[in-house]
């Protein structure tokens, strides 16, 4: 398993919180693979919770209607480096 | 103005739609200019739509049950109402898993799917909504035709299709324009989707019925929900669930203004009401209804406690079951919930029935999932609780399965074939045995014990990465959505 950044353990574990994913420890996220479908296998109603908790926590909006949303979510590190361009806060 | 193009101010009344079956009702009240939608911030008025409909009625096949999937508001409008004049029925599978359309299609084996987006098999894929007809009036559909099949999933896990007639629709959708008072030209902005029926009834069968215009965007995030509202002219109506409201609150952003909101699909906290009361200074109504009976009743949950029964409706109570009667509903409908009356209109709801759950908008019975669980080859004994330990909903399905040969990935896997996917368990904890009582019984008290013991040990192992399979491909159009016709 490739080792996770400090800042992408902290978006892990903001995934972890926010989804409830009681069963899952943050630092187990292989930063490569989906979030979403296969992988941490996760759906529309998390999308919501984690796109709330990142708009939140750093400031960051996420909207359906961004052209480079599949980019965002592709991945633990993609989300990271997307929120880390962007922050406003946090 | 096309003086052709006439409608009749409402659809039929609740009180006659036994003696109306038989006559023919317009597809939309809307006047030649009035705006239908809201389609990419473009108004779309009603000539423009009519002939949509037109244009897309003629690309249907010969006949048969149209599974209409279409995501984009207005081309479910458009292809639902292109159903209807060539006298086609609309079949809306409860949810977008294989499994619910292959059941939907089982059921009525002349099915065909229709679709604006890029679903691999579909046999039907609307491209683009153009081209003009030639309509100089309103077509009219017969009351007594099925317009619409929609799907519940029913205690025994086998869907259950309810068909409705065009008046039926009709009727329902204008009893909720009434107790509502839906201006004319009011903008209708759903989170739900146009197949379920809150999104259903709200978004689709409302502006039909009232002169009000539907905008054809499916909101998901907090600053889409702003988006959508800010690209529509008021008077707007926001039609939410509960999971978005909490969001679009919680999100702090500035509101443009609307005159009220309507939230269904699950149940809604006082406290949730009134802050989403004071945040968008407007009332929200909450509607307490169902797919077999549509809307029931509907209350101001941040000031009253009792629900409010929709015009025509009627509750008896006989051998402890609380019916419902309507003029839409002539055989009866026993609710599931526990209700007392409190008046010629007026109900209090104690409890839902323990054994339906409802996540995200999705009904179940836990029995059936439970039992699908334990139907998974190798599974050798499990439990679903959808509580916590204060007999509050939890947000998810929590689970505990004993199967020894099977690792946790593996039966989410066999279950995700078999349910829809708000319905896995999360968390879900593989042990060696369940405490059951002497009498086999597990109750609630136990469950939550042993789930705090599983979270427990769970967070001092080391274990491999769970993984989950099959999100619907309404998560991928909404991280995803590029869809350009």
């Amino acid at each position: 398993m490739s080792e996770l950044s400090s800042f992408e353990l902290e978006v892990a574990r903001l995934i972890v919180e926010s989804v409830s994913l009681d069963d899952l420890r943050p630092e187990e996220i292989a930063p490569n693979s989906p979030i979403f479908g296969e992988g941490l296998g996760l759906d529309s109603i998390d999308a919501l919770e984690i796109a709330l908790a990142v708009g939140q926590k750093y400031g960051v909006e996420i909207r359906s209607d961004d052209v480079d949303n599949e980019r965002i979510f592709a991945s633990l590190r993609a989300l990271s480096r997307h929120i880390e361009e962007r922050r406003t806060v946090g | 103005m096309d003086a052709g193009l006439q409608a009749r101010p409402s659809g039929p009344r609740p009180s006659s739609v036994g003696a109306l079956q038989a006559e023919s009702f317009p597809l939309c009240v809307h006047r030649p200019e009035d705006t239908v939608a809201w389609s990419r911030a473009q108004r779309i008025n009603c000539l423009t739509f009519l002939s949509h409909v037109e244009h897309v009625a003629r690309q249907l096949p010969g006949k048969g049950h149209a599974v209409n999937l279409c995501d984009d508001r207005y081309h479910f409008l458009v292809t639902f109402c292109a159903v209807l004049l060539r006298r086609q029925t609309n079949a809306l599978p409860h949810g977008r898993t294989d499994a619910a359309i292959a059941e939907c299609a089982r059921q009525f084996p002349d099915s065909y799917l229709i679709t604006d987006n890029h679903i691999d098999g579909v046999a039907y894929s609307l491209g683009t909504v153009s081209g003009a007809g030639s309509l100089v009036s309103t077509p009219e559909i017969p009351g007594d035709h099925t317009a619409a099949v929609l799907f519940t999933s029913g205690t025994t896990g086998v869907p259950r299709a309810h068909s409705q007639s065009w008046s039926n629709l009709l009727a329902r959708a204008s009893v909720t324009r009434d107790r509502l008072r839906i201006e004319p030209q009011a903008s209708i902005i759903a989170t739900v989707p146009p197949q379920h029926m809150f999104g259903l009834e709200t978004s689709v069968m409302l502006p039909l019925v009232s002169r009000a215009c539907t905008d054809a965007r499916r909101p998901f995030f907090p600053s889409d929900v702003r988006d959508a509202l800010s690209l529509t002219h008021a008077p707007r109506v926001l039609a939410i669930t509960p999971v978005h409201l909490r969001a679009c609150l919680e999100a702090g952003l500035q509101w443009p203004d609307v005159r009220f909101l309507l939230s269904a699909t699950a149940p809604l906290s006082v406290p949730l009401a009134e802050r989403a009361e004071q945040t968008f200074r407007a009332p929200l109504l909450e509607i307490y209804g169902s797919t077999e009976t549509g809307a029931i009743a509907t209350r101001r949950t941040a000031k009253e406690d009792s629900w409010r029964l929709c015009d025509g409706l009627a509750i008896s109570q006989h051998e402890g079951q609380i019916r419902l009667t309507g003029p839409w509903l002539r055989e009866g409908f026993v609710l599931q919930d526990q209700v007392e009356p409190t008046g010629v209109d007026r109900l209090r709801l104690l409890g839902r029935s323990c054994d339906l759950v409802n996540i995200a908008g999705k009904r179940g019975s836990l029995a059936d999932l439970t039992n699908k669980l334990l139907d998974i080859d190798g599974v050798v004994d499990g439990v679903l609780l959808a509580d916590d330990e204060s007999g509050r909903p939890l947000p998810r399905l929590s689970g505990l399965v004993v199967a020894p040969g099977l690792s946790k990935r593996e039966v989410i896997r066999a279950l995700a074939r078999q349910v829809d996917p708000v319905f896995l368990p999360r968390p879900l904890y593989m042990v060696s045995e369940l405490n059951r009582n002497a009498s086999g019984k597990l109750p609630d008290r136990r469950i939550h014990a042993m789930l705090k013991t599983a979270r427990r040990n769970c967070a001092l192992e080391t274990r491999e990465v769970p993984q989950r399979v099959e999100v619907g491909s309404e998560l991928r159009r909404k991280v995803r959505p590029t869809f350009v016709p």
